[in-house]
Order: C-alpha cells, then sequence, then structure tokens
C-alpha cells in the first residue's frame, strides 16, 4: 500500500511540474506579439548559456507600419549604466547603413529607468500608404554608450517592390556579444501595425549543462523542396561553412569566408526554387568546427550574416522551420557527440574485436537512433490528447501585454512615473508573498491518506 | 527495438489529426491580452497570470492526486 503511495505520490509530482510549465510560460510573456505586432529583433540572455532568438522583418507592399517600438529589459542588480543610443527613420535616402546616419535621433535611453517598452517613432494612423506608392526605406541604430561605433548595430530596410511582396529587410545579427551590453537581459525592437509579419525566426540553442566537446560526427542538411512562393526570379543565395582546426578555441568569432576552411568544407549555394536536398557528413577525428549561414537577398552585394557558432562548444544547431527568407526552408542540422563514439580496432585479435563489435552494436546507439528518439516527442506533440496541451502553452506563451486594445488617458503618464512603478513592484512582490504563504498553508493542510 | 516498440504504441495517436483548440478559446485568449495591456501600467498582470496558472495546477494536481487514491480504494487486491 505504501509504495502504491509513493507511485500516486510520484505522479503528483510530476502534475506539479506540469503546473510549474504552465506557470514559467506565463512569466515569459513579456517578449510576445499578437498579429498586429512583430518583434523582429530580439535576444535573451547571454547566448552562451540561454536560447538566441533572432527575428528578421518584413513589410508587405499594401500595409502600413503606425509604430516602433523598443523593448529593453534591464537586471535591475547591475552596477553599471546601459545607455542604448537609437537614431531612426523611415524617409531616408538610401537603403544602405550610411543612410541611417542622417536619421532622426530618437533618444539616448538609460535601461536602468526607462520602461519596459519605449515608443520610439510614431507614424500618423492616416499618414497614407508608405510602402505601396514607393520605395521607401528605413533603418535604426543602436549603440551603447561607450562602445563607439564599433558596437552599433543597425536595422534597416527598404520596402521596395523589386521583391515579392515587397519587402523590407533587416541586417539581425547582434554583432556585439551581449554579455558586454551591461545590464541589459533582453532588448527587442517591435513593429506595430498591418505592415509588418514576422518572416523568419532562428533559434539557436545552447545546451546549459554540455561541457564544451568535440564532435566527430557533424551534419548539416539542407531542404529547399518545401518551397511554395519562390519563382525562377527570386535569387536567395545561402551559404554554409563549416571548417575544422587542430585549435581547442572555444569560440571562434572571426569571419572567413572560404580561406578559412581547411581540408573538409562545405559550401552549399543554391538558387531557388530549385529542390537541394544536401547532406554532408564527416568522420575524421576531432573537429572543432564552426559554420557561417549566410542570408543573401539579390539586391544586396554582401551577404548578410546570420549566424556563426562554434560547433566544437554545442551539440546542436537547431534553425527553426520556417519559411526563411519566404522562399525556402531553414538549413538543420545535427552534430553527435564524441561521447557516443566509439571505435573497435581491427589490430585487436579476431575474437576481441567481434566482440567489441557485439557488444558496439548492442549498447552503443548509432546516431540515426539518436535522433529518432529526440524526434519522438515532436511526432505526438500535435496529436491528441497531448496537442491540446501544446496548443494551450502556446497560446499563453501568445499572450501579450505589450500592445493594448485601448488605451486609458493618462496611463501612458503613469508609466513614466517612477511612484507607480514602484507600486507596481510592490503589489507583484504581495502577490507572490501571499501565494507563497498559500501554498504552505495547502501543504500542510494536506491529507495525503484521502 | 526500443522504438519501434515505442513507435507502435504511439502509431494510433498518429493516425489522428493535429489537434486545434476552438477557434473561440483562441481568440478569447488573444482579446483577454490585449485588454490587460491597457491596465499593465499599473497592475502586474503577467504575475497575476503566472500565479493564477500555478494555483490551477496545483488544484489540479491535488485533484487528480485524490482521483486516483480513490481509484485504489475502489480495487480491492490493492487496498
Amino acid at each position: 500500500m505504501k509504495k502504491n503511495r509513493s507511485l500516486i505520490a510520484v505522479l503528483s509530482v510530476l502534475i506539479f511540474l506540469c503546473g510549474i510549465s504552465v506557470a514559467e510560460a506565463a512569466l515569459t510573456l513579456t517578449e510576445t506579439n499578437d498579429t498586429a505586432a512583430t518583434v523582429f529583433y530580439s535576444w535573451a540572455g547571454s547566448p552562451k548559456t540561454t536560447d538566441n532568438v533572432i527575428q528578421t522583418f518584413q513589410a508587405t507592399a499594401d500595409g502600413e507600419i503606425t509604430s516602433i517600438q523598443a523593448y529593453i529589459e534591464d537586471d535591475e542588480g547591475d552596477t553599471g549604466t546601459s545607455i542604448i543610443y537609437l537614431y531612426g527613420t523611415w524617409d531616408t535616402e538610401s537603403a544602405a547603413r550610411s543612410g541611417c546616419a542622417g536619421g532622426t535621433w530618437l533618444g539616448r535611453f538609460d535601461a536602468d529607468s526607462m520602461p519596459s517598452v519605449k515608443t520610439l517613432i510614431t507614424y500618423s494612423p492616416n499618414g497614407g500608404d508608405r510602402v505601396a506608392t514607393s520605395t521607401k526605406y528605413y533603418c535604426l541604430q543602436f549603440r551603447q554608450s561607450g562602445s563607439g561605433y564599433d558596437g552599433q548595430q543597425w536595422i534597416y530596410g527598404s520596402t521596395s517592390n523589386d521583391y515579392a511582396e515587397g519587402m523590407a529587410t533587416t541586417t539581425a545579427v547582434f554583432e556585439n556579444p551581449p554579455d558586454q551590453m551591461n545590464g541589459v537581459v533582453d532588448l527587442a525592437l517591435i513593429i506595430n501595425g498591418q505592415a509588418s509579419q514576422h518572416k523568419d525566426e532562428i533559434e539557436i540553442s545552447y545546451p546549459t549543462t554540455t561541457a564544451p566537446q568535440d564532435f566527430e560526427d557533424w551534419e548539416i542538411t539542407f531542404d529547399t523542396s518545401t518551397s511554395t512562393t519562390a519563382t525562377s526570379t527570386d535569387a536567395y543565395v545561402a551559404y554554409i561553412y563549416a571548417a575544422y582546426n587542430t585549435s581547442s578555441t572555444d569560440y571562434m568569432l572571426n569571419t572567413c569566408g572560404t580561406a578559412c576552411l581547411r581540408g573538409v568544407d562545405i559550401v552549399h549555394s543554391f538558387q531557388s526554387p530549385a529542390d537541394v536536398v544536401n547532406n554532408t557528413t564527416w568522420g575524421l577525428g576531432t573537429i572543432y568546427a564552426f559554420s557561417q549561414l549566410f542570408y543573401q537577398p539579390e539586391r544586396f552585394s554582401n551577404p548578410d550574416l546570420i549566424i556563426q557558432v562554434a560547433t566544437s562548444s554545442i551539440q546542436t544547431i537547431n534553425f527553426t522551420e520556417g519559411d526563411f527568407g519566404g522562399f525556402f526552408d531553414v538549413p538543420t542540422s545535427t552534430a553527435t557527440s564524441s561521447q557516443w563514439t566509439f571505435t573497435c580496432d581491427p589490430d585487436e585479435p579476431a575474437y576481441a574485436y567481434s566482440l567489441c563489435k557485439l557488444f558496439k552494436w548492442l549498447f552503443i546507439p548509432s546516431s540515426e537512433s539518436l535522433n529518432r528518439f529526440q524526434n519522438i516527442g515532436d511526432l505526438v506533440s500535435e496529436k491528441p490528447p497531448f496537442g491540446y496541451w501544446t496548443e494551450i502553452k502556446g497560446e499563453i506563451n501568445d499572450i501579450s501585454t505589450t500592445t493594448a486594445a485601448f488605451t486609458f488617458t493618462g496611463m501612458a503618464a503613469l508609466s513614466e512615473n517612477a511612484v507607480f512603478s514602484t507600486i507596481k513592484s510592490t503589489l507583484t512582490a504581495i502577490l507572490w508573498f501571499a501565494f507563497a504563504f498559500w501554498v504552505l498553508h495547502r501543504v500542510r493542510k494536506f491529507d495525503f491518506h484521502t | 527495438m526500443l522504438y519501434g516498440v515505442i513507435y507502435a504504441i504511439i502509431s494510433p495517436l498518429l493516425l489522428l489529426p493535429d489537434a486545434s483548440l476552438p477557434d473561440g478559446i483562441v481568440s478569447a485568449i488573444s482579446e483577454a491580452s490585449s485588454h490587460l495591456a491597457a491596465v499593465e501600467v499599473v497592475v502586474p498582470v503577467n504575475t497575476i497570470l503566472a500565479i493564477l496558472a500555478a494555483f490551477v495546477a496545483i488544484e489540479a494536481g491535488i485533484f487528480t492526486y485524490k482521483g486516483i487514491m480513490w481509484l485504489i480504494k475502489k480495487i480491492p487486491t490493492i487496498n
């Protein structure tokens, strides 16, 4: 009986943990967006320890942007001050980065004191179609205090109808290591209005518990076969550069092209809508590899570096399934840890070699098997009854408190008032304290035998 | 082999269509969030939602626990 009840207790704990995941989802509400707002660039936390999300932005030909907001979350416990300089404009003369230099001075924002969401540019609701009538450009510049122009980040694009659906593309790579952003733990730009729509996102997962290690088997897969919107005139080119090195450098952040490739490399380029399925596997001993993914729309002479990572420090690179650039799916890749690689020595006696092979077959899973187990969750995540849980969790994650259906008069002024910020913080603390007290009381009074 | 067993167990699920929430629930959540945003300046909406979710999860866990215990007592060979 006691064993059964112990089992039940364990089940209850599991259910409780599921509930915690719901709570966790609700806690991460601030960065989400609804259909009328798009976070087109953001990162959360340090990419060395947590997920890093990079998103690009696209404006449609018949839409209209109503405002651009910045979201900055600052670590209140930091000792320094992080100042963000922002320049931006909509009607610059050029899509080039230099065009942004003449942009409107939007302000100098102290991340320690600014509200979580700051409206940078507000466009007149009936100011005319800014997208369809002619080519328009926009650009924004982030620059942190003290970083000089080395740390600047440009986000720019145009609404040229040269592109299908009219496009505005961005450079959305935060080249500055986020841990240099003093106190800033999250940063995002939010585009509001009908003109904005989610174009693409790339997620890079960094395992937090896996120590840097070598990889002997690394695979990158391209698949463009699901393209639905590409035409023969679209020339989006993506490159993957990969290399191995005998150095144990954990992070290779230098930008390089083919000159960096040593012996083993892949350079894939493909032109949509051609179907390209390409698998490359290495088995070359110790590999300290890095990869670069370039995304090059035809109009730009230089491709935009989307991501560069050192595979020696990561176990997987997960490029989120999506309509990358609107024309092809992003590549997926897998990396197999050398921990799972075991080689039998053929110079051993035949019986020892055979036993080795036998035990290897019995107990060492292949990378294919591991990948299949990793995908089991995906197979059922959308199916009933698990799919309902997935859907509900997704909906909770999508709850946004950044875009209001209406506004109360004077509410905007309150957001600037430190008193109300203090009141809100106090309310938050009181709520959590009350909740903790309730949990304690509930556990103390709970009869585990009924 | 283990994968095959697991796949065989879940294969009936794979035949089912993808689960989707009723439109009403989705629109209700979206609508509620847009209204909550209006008072988010002074009211810690995120905290309230998080606590509400945790509350529901805990109570659901307790309810399930009690349900399982009740079921066990109904099976004479176990109790």
